[in-house]
Protein backbone atom coordinates (compact mmCIF):
# COMPACT_ATOMS: atom_id res chain seq x y z
CA UNK A 1 0.00 0.00 0.00
CA UNK A 2 2.77 2.39 1.02
CA UNK A 3 4.77 1.64 -2.09
CA UNK A 4 1.77 2.26 -4.28
CA UNK A 5 1.07 5.55 -2.59
CA UNK A 6 4.72 6.46 -2.94
CA UNK A 7 4.48 5.78 -6.66
CA UNK A 8 1.39 7.93 -6.88
CA UNK A 9 3.21 10.75 -5.03
CA UNK A 10 6.16 10.38 -7.42
CA UNK A 11 3.80 10.61 -10.35
CA UNK A 12 2.14 13.67 -8.83
CA UNK A 13 5.55 15.29 -8.51
CA UNK A 14 6.17 14.56 -12.17
CA UNK A 15 3.00 16.46 -13.04
CA UNK A 16 4.23 19.61 -11.30
CA UNK A 17 3.85 22.77 -13.39
CA UNK A 18 6.75 24.90 -14.49
CA UNK A 19 7.06 28.07 -12.36
CA UNK A 20 8.03 30.22 -15.35
CA UNK A 21 4.92 29.15 -17.19
CA UNK A 22 2.81 29.93 -14.15
CA UNK A 23 4.30 33.40 -13.90
CA UNK A 24 3.99 34.17 -17.61
CA UNK A 25 0.37 33.01 -17.61
CA UNK A 26 -0.31 35.22 -14.59
CA UNK A 27 1.04 38.23 -16.46
CA UNK A 28 -0.92 37.32 -19.56
CA UNK A 29 -4.09 37.08 -17.49
CA UNK A 30 -3.30 40.46 -15.93
CA UNK A 31 -3.13 42.04 -19.36
CA UNK A 32 -6.31 40.26 -20.43
CA UNK A 33 -8.04 41.50 -17.29
CA UNK A 34 -7.02 45.08 -18.00
CA UNK A 35 -8.26 44.83 -21.57
CA UNK A 36 -11.55 43.31 -20.52
CA UNK A 37 -12.37 45.13 -17.32
CA UNK A 38 -9.98 48.10 -17.37
CA UNK A 39 -7.54 48.93 -14.63
CA UNK A 40 -8.99 49.26 -11.17
CA UNK A 41 -9.39 52.88 -10.00
CA UNK A 42 -7.52 53.69 -6.82
CA UNK A 43 -10.67 54.04 -4.75
CA UNK A 44 -11.72 50.49 -5.59
CA UNK A 45 -8.43 48.96 -4.60
CA UNK A 46 -8.48 46.59 -1.65
CA UNK A 47 -5.94 48.57 0.38
CA UNK A 48 -8.11 51.66 0.02
CA UNK A 49 -11.19 49.80 1.17
CA UNK A 50 -9.42 48.75 4.36
CA UNK A 51 -7.71 52.09 4.89
CA UNK A 52 -10.67 54.32 4.06
CA UNK A 53 -12.71 53.81 7.23
CA UNK A 54 -9.90 54.33 9.79
CA UNK A 55 -8.58 57.23 7.73
CA UNK A 56 -12.01 58.82 7.63
CA UNK A 57 -12.50 58.37 11.37
CA UNK A 58 -9.06 59.82 12.04
CA UNK A 59 -9.75 62.72 9.74
CA UNK A 60 -13.08 63.45 11.40
CA UNK A 61 -11.56 63.31 14.87
CA UNK A 62 -8.68 65.56 13.90
CA UNK A 63 -10.93 67.89 11.94
CA UNK A 64 -13.50 68.12 14.73
CA UNK A 65 -10.79 68.73 17.31
CA UNK A 66 -9.09 71.37 15.22
CA UNK A 67 -12.38 73.09 14.46
CA UNK A 68 -13.37 73.09 18.13
CA UNK A 69 -9.99 74.53 19.10
CA UNK A 70 -10.10 77.12 16.32
CA UNK A 71 -13.60 78.16 17.30
CA UNK A 72 -13.12 78.41 21.03
CA UNK A 73 -9.60 79.74 21.33
CA UNK A 74 -9.11 83.52 21.26
CA UNK A 75 -5.48 82.80 20.38
CA UNK A 76 -6.62 81.99 16.86
CA UNK A 77 -6.48 85.41 15.28
CA UNK A 78 -6.13 86.84 11.80
CA UNK A 79 -3.01 85.41 10.21
CA UNK A 80 -3.22 82.13 12.10
CA UNK A 81 -3.49 78.96 10.03
CA UNK A 82 -6.70 77.95 11.78
CA UNK A 83 -8.39 81.30 11.36
CA UNK A 84 -10.21 80.34 8.11
CA UNK A 85 -11.71 77.34 9.96
CA UNK A 86 -12.85 79.65 12.72
CA UNK A 87 -14.49 81.93 10.17
CA UNK A 88 -16.29 79.03 8.50
CA UNK A 89 -17.55 77.64 11.81
CA UNK A 90 -18.81 81.09 12.78
CA UNK A 91 -20.60 81.42 9.44
CA UNK A 92 -22.27 78.07 10.02
CA UNK A 93 -23.29 79.20 13.49
CA UNK A 94 -24.75 82.39 12.03
CA UNK A 95 -26.71 80.43 9.46
CA UNK A 96 -28.07 78.12 12.14
CA UNK A 97 -29.18 81.01 14.33
CA UNK A 98 -32.69 81.43 13.04
CA UNK A 99 -34.70 83.27 15.66
CA UNK A 100 -34.03 86.94 16.55
CA UNK A 101 -33.03 85.91 20.07
CA UNK A 102 -30.49 83.42 18.74
CA UNK A 103 -29.14 85.93 16.27
CA UNK A 104 -28.79 88.58 18.98
CA UNK A 105 -26.98 86.12 21.23
CA UNK A 106 -24.71 85.15 18.38
CA UNK A 107 -23.76 88.73 17.47
CA UNK A 108 -23.07 89.66 21.09
CA UNK A 109 -20.86 86.59 21.36
CA UNK A 110 -19.14 87.64 18.15
CA UNK A 111 -18.38 91.04 19.63
CA UNK A 112 -16.85 89.40 22.71
CA UNK A 113 -14.73 87.15 20.57
CA UNK A 114 -13.43 90.02 18.48
CA UNK A 115 -12.41 91.96 21.59
CA UNK A 116 -10.66 88.88 22.93
CA UNK A 117 -8.80 88.62 19.66
CA UNK A 118 -7.87 92.29 19.86
CA UNK A 119 -6.38 91.67 23.31
CA UNK A 120 -4.36 88.74 21.98
CA UNK A 121 -3.09 90.82 19.08
CA UNK A 122 -2.10 93.57 21.47
CA UNK A 123 -0.09 91.12 23.54
CA UNK A 124 1.67 89.92 20.45
CA UNK A 125 3.12 93.31 19.76
CA UNK A 126 6.24 92.34 21.70
CA UNK A 127 6.94 89.53 19.29
CA UNK A 128 6.09 90.97 15.92
CA UNK A 129 6.65 94.20 14.01
CA UNK A 130 4.39 97.09 14.99
CA UNK A 131 3.08 97.37 11.46
CA UNK A 132 1.69 93.85 11.61
CA UNK A 133 -0.08 94.54 14.87
CA UNK A 134 -1.57 97.73 13.51
CA UNK A 135 -2.89 95.89 10.49
CA UNK A 136 -4.30 93.04 12.55
CA UNK A 137 -6.03 95.42 14.93
CA UNK A 138 -7.39 97.46 12.06
CA UNK A 139 -8.90 94.29 10.58
CA UNK A 140 -10.45 93.38 13.91
CA UNK A 141 -11.86 96.88 14.19
CA UNK A 142 -13.49 96.50 10.79
CA UNK A 143 -15.06 93.24 11.92
CA UNK A 144 -16.24 94.80 15.15
CA UNK A 145 -17.90 97.58 13.19
CA UNK A 146 -19.60 95.02 10.96
CA UNK A 147 -20.97 93.11 13.93
CA UNK A 148 -22.13 96.34 15.52
CA UNK A 149 -23.92 97.23 12.31
CA UNK A 150 -25.64 93.88 12.29
CA UNK A 151 -26.66 94.36 15.91
CA UNK A 152 -28.16 97.72 15.07
CA UNK A 153 -30.07 96.18 12.18
CA UNK A 154 -31.22 93.40 14.46
CA UNK A 155 -32.40 95.94 17.00
CA UNK A 156 -34.41 97.74 14.34
CA UNK A 157 -36.15 94.58 13.17
CA UNK A 158 -37.22 93.48 16.63
CA UNK A 159 -40.61 94.99 17.57
CA UNK A 160 -41.22 96.34 21.06
CA UNK A 161 -44.44 94.45 21.80
CA UNK A 162 -43.54 91.98 24.49
CA UNK A 163 -41.35 92.06 27.54
CA UNK A 164 -38.93 89.61 26.00
CA UNK A 165 -38.53 91.75 22.90
CA UNK A 166 -37.86 94.75 25.05
CA UNK A 167 -35.30 92.80 27.02
CA UNK A 168 -33.65 91.69 23.82
CA UNK A 169 -33.44 95.23 22.57
CA UNK A 170 -31.97 96.34 25.86
CA UNK A 171 -29.39 93.63 25.63
CA UNK A 172 -28.38 94.86 22.19
CA UNK A 173 -28.21 98.40 23.46
CA UNK A 174 -26.02 97.33 26.36
CA UNK A 175 -23.74 95.34 24.10
CA UNK A 176 -23.34 98.30 21.77
CA UNK A 177 -22.53 100.62 24.66
CA UNK A 178 -20.05 98.15 26.05
CA UNK A 179 -18.47 97.82 22.66
CA UNK A 180 -18.17 101.55 22.37
CA UNK A 181 -16.18 101.71 25.59
CA UNK A 182 -14.09 98.69 24.80
CA UNK A 183 -13.27 100.12 21.41
CA UNK A 184 -11.74 103.11 23.07
CA UNK A 185 -9.59 100.82 25.15
CA UNK A 186 -8.01 99.10 22.26
CA UNK A 187 -4.51 100.43 22.04
CA UNK A 188 -3.38 100.93 18.56
CA UNK A 189 0.37 101.01 18.25
CA UNK A 190 1.82 103.57 15.97
CA UNK A 191 4.01 102.69 13.19
CA UNK A 192 7.63 103.16 13.94
CA UNK A 193 8.11 106.52 15.47
CA UNK A 194 11.55 107.88 14.92
CA UNK A 195 13.14 110.02 17.60
CA UNK A 196 15.47 111.05 19.39
CA UNK A 197 14.05 114.19 20.75
CA UNK A 198 13.30 113.75 24.40
CA UNK A 199 10.98 116.77 24.55
CA UNK A 200 8.85 115.48 21.79
CA UNK A 201 8.70 112.08 23.35
CA UNK A 202 7.76 113.61 26.66
CA UNK A 203 5.02 115.62 25.01
CA UNK A 204 3.69 112.60 23.24
CA UNK A 205 3.68 110.51 26.37
CA UNK A 206 2.01 113.23 28.36
CA UNK A 207 -0.71 113.37 25.78
CA UNK A 208 -1.18 109.66 26.13
CA UNK A 209 -1.27 109.95 29.88
CA UNK A 210 -3.98 112.60 29.70
CA UNK A 211 -6.09 110.38 27.50
CA UNK A 212 -5.65 107.46 29.80
CA UNK A 213 -6.67 109.48 32.83
CA UNK A 214 -9.76 110.53 30.95
CA UNK A 215 -10.55 106.98 30.23
CA UNK A 216 -10.30 105.97 33.85
CA UNK A 217 -13.34 108.07 34.56
CA UNK A 218 -15.49 105.69 32.55
CA UNK A 219 -15.86 102.77 34.87
CA UNK A 220 -19.40 101.69 35.01
CA UNK A 221 -22.53 102.69 33.22
CA UNK A 222 -26.12 101.70 33.12
CA UNK A 223 -28.41 101.25 30.26
CA UNK A 224 -32.05 101.83 30.61
CA UNK A 225 -34.43 100.41 28.09
CA UNK A 226 -38.11 100.43 28.68
CA UNK A 227 -38.77 99.18 32.15
CA UNK A 228 -35.73 96.92 32.28
CA UNK A 229 -32.47 98.11 33.74
CA UNK A 230 -29.44 96.16 32.74
CA UNK A 231 -26.18 96.59 34.50
CA UNK A 232 -23.22 95.78 32.41
CA UNK A 233 -20.10 94.50 34.00
CA UNK A 234 -17.42 97.14 34.58
CA UNK A 235 -15.39 97.28 31.48
CA UNK A 236 -12.93 99.83 32.71
CA UNK A 237 -11.28 99.12 35.99
CA UNK A 238 -9.11 101.29 38.09
CA UNK A 239 -6.07 99.45 36.94
CA UNK A 240 -6.25 99.95 33.27
CA UNK A 241 -3.52 97.93 31.65
CA UNK A 242 -1.77 100.93 30.32
CA UNK A 243 1.75 100.24 31.36
CA UNK A 244 3.22 100.96 28.05
CA UNK A 245 6.55 100.10 26.76
CA UNK A 246 8.45 102.54 24.74
CA UNK A 247 11.33 101.24 22.86
CA UNK A 248 14.24 103.57 22.50
CA UNK A 249 16.91 101.70 20.71
CA UNK A 250 20.51 102.68 20.63
CA UNK A 251 22.91 101.62 18.07
CA UNK A 252 26.58 102.06 17.42
CA UNK A 253 27.15 102.69 13.80
CA UNK A 254 30.48 101.32 12.71
CA UNK A 255 31.01 103.54 9.73
CA UNK A 256 31.84 107.23 9.79
CA UNK A 257 29.73 108.11 6.80
CA UNK A 258 26.32 106.85 7.51
CA UNK A 259 23.22 107.54 5.59
CA UNK A 260 19.97 107.64 7.40
CA UNK A 261 17.68 105.95 8.12
CA UNK A 262 19.27 103.30 10.29
CA UNK A 263 17.32 100.86 12.36
CA UNK A 264 18.30 100.18 15.92
CA UNK A 265 18.45 96.79 17.44
CA UNK A 266 19.20 97.21 21.12
CA UNK A 267 16.77 99.05 23.29
CA UNK A 268 15.98 100.56 26.64
CA UNK A 269 12.52 100.41 28.06
CA UNK A 270 10.75 103.39 29.48
CA UNK A 271 7.57 102.71 31.35
CA UNK A 272 4.62 104.89 32.01
CA UNK A 273 1.44 104.41 33.95
CA UNK A 274 -1.56 106.70 34.28
CA UNK A 275 -0.32 107.86 37.64
CA UNK A 276 3.36 108.23 37.09
CA UNK A 277 5.04 110.88 35.13
CA UNK A 278 6.70 109.81 32.01
CA UNK A 279 10.34 110.36 32.00
CA UNK A 280 12.76 109.56 29.32
CA UNK A 281 16.22 109.00 30.64
CA UNK A 282 18.57 111.36 28.99
CA UNK A 283 21.26 108.72 28.84
CA UNK A 284 19.17 106.69 26.51
CA UNK A 285 18.73 109.45 24.08
CA UNK A 286 22.20 110.84 24.02
CA UNK A 287 23.38 108.03 21.98
CA UNK A 288 27.08 107.81 21.43
CA UNK A 289 27.25 107.45 17.75
CA UNK A 290 28.28 109.01 14.54
CA UNK A 291 24.72 109.15 13.30
CA UNK A 292 21.59 108.03 14.95
CA UNK A 293 18.20 107.36 13.72
CA UNK A 294 16.73 105.60 16.67
CA UNK A 295 13.30 104.15 16.43
CA UNK A 296 10.64 103.68 18.98
CA UNK A 297 7.20 102.27 19.10
CA UNK A 298 4.66 104.19 21.08
CA UNK A 299 1.23 103.02 21.99
CA UNK A 300 -1.40 105.50 22.72
CA UNK A 301 -5.11 105.94 22.75
CA UNK A 302 -7.43 106.44 21.05
CA UNK A 303 -6.71 104.79 17.76
CA UNK A 304 -4.69 107.38 16.03
CA UNK A 305 -1.76 106.34 14.01
CA UNK A 306 0.93 108.93 13.82
CA UNK A 307 4.29 108.64 12.29
CA UNK A 308 6.76 111.27 13.13
CA UNK A 309 10.22 111.24 11.78
CA UNK A 310 13.11 112.86 13.50
CA UNK A 311 16.53 113.02 12.10
CA UNK A 312 19.57 113.83 13.97
CA UNK A 313 22.74 114.82 12.31
CA UNK A 314 26.13 115.30 13.77
CA UNK B 1 -15.09 42.95 -10.90
CA UNK B 2 -12.64 42.02 -8.21
CA UNK B 3 -9.22 41.45 -9.68
CA UNK B 4 -7.75 40.31 -6.38
CA UNK B 5 -10.41 37.63 -6.17
CA UNK B 6 -9.47 36.34 -9.59
CA UNK B 7 -5.79 36.34 -8.67
CA UNK B 8 -6.57 34.31 -5.56
CA UNK B 9 -8.68 31.96 -7.66
CA UNK B 10 -5.76 31.53 -10.07
CA UNK B 11 -3.27 30.79 -7.29
CA UNK B 12 -5.57 28.24 -5.69
CA UNK B 13 -6.42 26.36 -8.86
CA UNK B 14 -3.50 26.67 -11.22
CA UNK B 15 -1.48 23.65 -9.99
CA UNK B 16 -4.49 21.35 -9.83
CA UNK B 17 -5.78 22.26 -13.27
CA UNK B 18 -2.33 21.99 -14.78
CA UNK B 19 -1.85 18.49 -13.34
CA UNK B 20 -5.30 17.49 -14.53
CA UNK B 21 -4.63 18.67 -18.08
CA UNK B 22 -1.10 17.26 -18.18
CA UNK B 23 -2.44 13.91 -17.03
CA UNK B 24 -5.15 13.99 -19.68
CA UNK B 25 -2.76 14.88 -22.51
CA UNK B 26 -0.45 12.17 -21.28
CA UNK B 27 2.52 14.25 -20.30
CA UNK B 28 2.67 16.55 -23.34
CA UNK B 29 3.75 19.71 -21.48
CA UNK B 30 3.59 22.00 -24.49
CA UNK B 31 0.05 21.03 -25.23
CA UNK B 32 -0.88 21.14 -21.55
CA UNK B 33 0.41 24.71 -21.28
CA UNK B 34 -1.64 25.79 -24.28
CA UNK B 35 -4.75 24.20 -22.88
CA UNK B 36 -4.24 25.58 -19.37
CA UNK B 37 -3.79 29.09 -20.81
CA UNK B 38 -7.02 28.72 -22.78
CA UNK B 39 -8.87 27.33 -19.76
CA UNK B 40 -7.89 30.27 -17.56
CA UNK B 41 -8.69 32.76 -20.31
CA UNK B 42 -12.16 31.22 -20.53
CA UNK B 43 -12.47 31.38 -16.78
CA UNK B 44 -11.51 35.06 -16.84
CA UNK B 45 -14.10 35.82 -19.51
CA UNK B 46 -16.88 34.14 -17.54
CA UNK B 47 -15.67 35.01 -14.07
CA UNK B 48 -18.96 36.81 -13.42
CA UNK B 49 -20.62 33.37 -13.27
CA UNK B 50 -18.22 32.01 -10.70
CA UNK B 51 -19.98 31.33 -7.44
CA UNK B 52 -17.61 30.24 -4.72
CA UNK B 53 -20.43 29.00 -2.52
CA UNK B 54 -21.29 26.30 -5.05
CA UNK B 55 -17.83 24.76 -4.77
CA UNK B 56 -14.41 26.28 -5.12
CA UNK B 57 -13.09 24.00 -7.85
CA UNK B 58 -16.12 22.47 -9.52
CA UNK B 59 -16.75 25.41 -11.85
CA UNK B 60 -13.20 25.55 -13.19
CA UNK B 61 -12.96 21.78 -13.41
CA UNK B 62 -16.08 21.72 -15.58
CA UNK B 63 -14.47 24.29 -17.92
CA UNK B 64 -11.22 22.30 -17.94
CA UNK B 65 -12.94 18.99 -18.68
CA UNK B 66 -15.02 20.45 -21.51
CA UNK B 67 -12.03 22.22 -22.95
CA UNK B 68 -9.85 19.12 -22.95
CA UNK B 69 -12.63 17.11 -24.55
CA UNK B 70 -13.20 19.76 -27.22
CA UNK B 71 -9.47 19.85 -27.92
CA UNK B 72 -9.49 16.09 -28.49
CA UNK B 73 -12.45 16.46 -30.77
CA UNK B 74 -10.68 19.17 -32.71
CA UNK B 75 -7.59 17.08 -33.20
CA UNK B 76 -9.66 14.03 -34.00
CA UNK B 77 -7.73 11.95 -31.52
CA UNK B 78 -9.61 9.00 -30.20
CA UNK B 79 -8.95 8.05 -26.65
CA UNK B 80 -9.55 5.13 -24.36
CA UNK B 81 -13.15 6.16 -23.97
CA UNK B 82 -14.11 5.10 -27.49
CA UNK B 83 -17.63 3.77 -27.72
CA UNK B 84 -18.74 0.90 -29.91
CA UNK B 85 -20.28 3.32 -32.38
CA UNK B 86 -17.01 5.22 -32.55
CA UNK B 87 -15.15 2.09 -33.41
CA UNK B 88 -17.08 2.02 -36.61
CA UNK B 89 -14.76 4.79 -37.61
CA UNK B 90 -12.22 2.23 -38.69
CA UNK B 91 -8.80 0.90 -38.09
CA UNK B 92 -7.00 4.20 -38.47
CA UNK B 93 -8.34 5.47 -35.16
CA UNK B 94 -7.39 2.23 -33.46
CA UNK B 95 -3.87 2.64 -34.85
CA UNK B 96 -3.66 6.12 -33.47
CA UNK B 97 -4.67 4.83 -30.10
CA UNK B 98 -1.99 2.15 -30.13
CA UNK B 99 0.71 4.55 -31.28
CA UNK B 100 -0.21 7.02 -28.58
CA UNK B 101 -0.11 4.29 -26.01
CA UNK B 102 3.36 3.26 -27.07
CA UNK B 103 4.58 6.83 -27.10
CA UNK B 104 3.17 7.36 -23.67
CA UNK B 105 4.83 4.25 -22.31
CA UNK B 106 8.19 5.48 -23.51
CA UNK B 107 7.60 8.95 -22.19
CA UNK B 108 6.28 8.27 -18.76
CA UNK B 109 8.17 5.19 -17.76
CA UNK B 110 7.09 1.76 -16.84
CA UNK B 111 5.64 2.35 -13.34
CA UNK B 112 3.74 5.42 -14.38
CA UNK B 113 2.39 3.61 -17.36
CA UNK B 114 1.29 0.76 -15.14
CA UNK B 115 -0.47 3.11 -12.78
CA UNK B 116 -2.27 4.80 -15.64
CA UNK B 117 -3.38 1.42 -16.90
CA UNK B 118 -4.61 0.37 -13.49
CA UNK B 119 -6.48 3.60 -12.98
CA UNK B 120 -8.07 3.20 -16.39
CA UNK B 121 -9.38 -0.17 -15.26
CA UNK B 122 -11.21 1.37 -12.32
CA UNK B 123 -14.77 2.62 -12.55
CA UNK B 124 -15.02 6.21 -13.79
CA UNK B 125 -15.99 7.50 -10.35
CA UNK B 126 -13.19 5.66 -8.52
CA UNK B 127 -10.66 6.71 -11.14
CA UNK B 128 -11.69 10.32 -10.75
CA UNK B 129 -11.45 10.17 -6.97
CA UNK B 130 -8.00 8.57 -7.04
CA UNK B 131 -6.55 10.85 -9.68
CA UNK B 132 -8.07 14.03 -8.29
CA UNK B 133 -6.92 13.36 -4.77
CA UNK B 134 -3.58 11.62 -5.21
CA UNK B 135 -2.37 13.12 -8.46
CA UNK B 136 -3.95 16.53 -8.89
CA UNK B 137 -4.01 17.52 -5.22
CA UNK B 138 -7.71 18.15 -4.62
CA UNK B 139 -8.98 17.75 -1.08
CA UNK B 140 -11.70 15.23 -0.23
CA UNK B 141 -14.06 18.11 0.37
CA UNK B 142 -13.48 19.56 -3.11
CA UNK B 143 -13.93 16.14 -4.70
CA UNK B 144 -17.15 15.65 -2.72
CA UNK B 145 -18.45 18.97 -4.10
CA UNK B 146 -17.56 17.96 -7.65
CA UNK B 147 -19.02 14.45 -7.39
CA UNK B 148 -22.07 15.44 -5.33
CA UNK B 149 -21.04 13.07 -2.55
CA UNK B 150 -20.36 13.45 1.12
CA UNK B 151 -16.78 13.88 2.25
CA UNK B 152 -16.93 10.62 4.19
CA UNK B 153 -18.16 8.72 1.17
CA UNK B 154 -15.30 10.09 -0.91
CA UNK B 155 -12.78 9.02 1.71
CA UNK B 156 -14.17 5.48 1.80
CA UNK B 157 -14.26 5.29 -1.99
CA UNK B 158 -10.66 6.49 -2.24
CA UNK B 159 -9.47 3.97 0.30
CA UNK B 160 -11.27 1.13 -1.49
CA UNK B 161 -9.93 2.20 -4.86
CA UNK B 162 -6.36 2.29 -3.61
CA UNK B 163 -6.80 -1.14 -2.09
CA UNK B 164 -8.12 -2.42 -5.39
CA UNK B 165 -5.21 -0.90 -7.31
CA UNK B 166 -2.68 -2.39 -4.92
CA UNK B 167 -4.18 -5.81 -5.40
CA UNK B 168 -3.80 -5.50 -9.16
CA UNK B 169 -0.24 -4.14 -9.02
Amino acid sequence: MIKFRYNLWKMKRGLRPDDRFKESLRQELDRAWKTRYGSVPWFQMVWFRYAAVPAMVLFLVVFAGTSAYAYTSPEVVEGNLLYPIKTVVEKVEETLSVTPAMKTKYYIRQLDRRYQEAAVVEKKVEKQPAQKTVEAQAKIMVKINQVEKKLVEQKQTIPSNTKNEMRLKAKIQAALKESEVKKRLITVPTTTLKLPNSDLIRKKLEQIKREEVKKEETKRFEVKAGTTTIKTRPVVTSTIPVIKRYRVPTYQVPSTTVKSPITFTTSTLIKTTPTTTVSVPSTTLSVPLPLVKPTTTIYYQPKVITTTTFYRTY
Amino acid sequence: MDKKRFQRFYEENFDKVYRFVLFRVKGDREKAEDLVSEIFMKALEHFDNYDESRGKSAWLMMIARNHVISSWRDERITTVSLTIEDKEGGEVEEDFYLINKAKEALKTGEVEYQIRELIANLSEEDADIVTFHYLFGYSYKEIAEMQNMTEGAVKVAAHRAIKKLREHL
